[in-house]
């Protein structure tokens, strides 16, 4: 069963997930139509940050992604070339 | 039938290139975005990638707050395992 632990971790991850899509559409999609001087326009940042925003956050992203990945290779070929020891050293395994 | 990977293909093709015919105004004149729905246009892969994100987050916390144990399913794999063992020993297998 799950926990009282994960149902609030669940409903966190839900309510940012919801919070996340409805301002970003409110952003994207319906602020162009708002008059440039309504006091909504003051809750969101400038139009151009809506592709910078989620821009840097996907090559972050990725670059974490693949940052992780290179991580868990080199230590897993380490290992390897550590238990056989005829094997070439691990600092020649070739990068992936 | 077509596969899955040609219908993701062909309708991701499809309308990336309706967003790219948009995005570098090629579209014909009667065609003509207000200006601001041209200013949606450049970010639309982006609410279509945020959506996406905060679907899976979303559905990740609906069956991580929903997620139930399998008491009967439980149940009855011991009781497989219990055939198996005692059908395995009659065999002559020994554990």
């Amino acid at each position: 069963m799950a926990t009282a632990a994960d149902k609030l971790v669940g409903t966190v991850l839900i309510l940012i997930g919801l919070i996340t899509f409805l301002y970003y559409s409110t952003w994207v999609l319906v602020l162009p139509f708002v008059d440039p001087s309504h006091p909504l326009q003051a809750y969101f940042l400038p139009r151009p940050y809506t592709v910078i925003v989620p821009g840097l956050l996907l090559v972050g992203g990725v670059s974490a992604i693949a940052a992780f990945f290179y991580l868990i290779k080199s230590r897993a070929a380490r290992a390897k070339a550590a238990a056989t020891p005829n094997a070439p050293a691990a600092n020649k395994v070739k990068a992936t | 039938m077509a596969t899955k990977l040609q219908q993701f293909t062909l309708v991701f093709g499809f309308v990336s290139a309706v967003w790219t015919v948009f995005l570098l105004n090629l579209q014909p004149a009667a065609l003509k975005p207000s200006p601001a729905v041209s200013q949606i246009i450049p970010a639309l892969p982006f609410v279509a990638l945020v959506a996406f994100c905060a679907y899976s987050l979303m559905a990740i916390g609906y069956r991580l707050a929903t997620f139930n144990d399998c008491n009967e399913a439980s149940q009855e794999l011991q009781q497989e395992v219990k055939l198996a063992r005692a059908d395995l020993s009659a065999k002559g297998f020994k554990f």
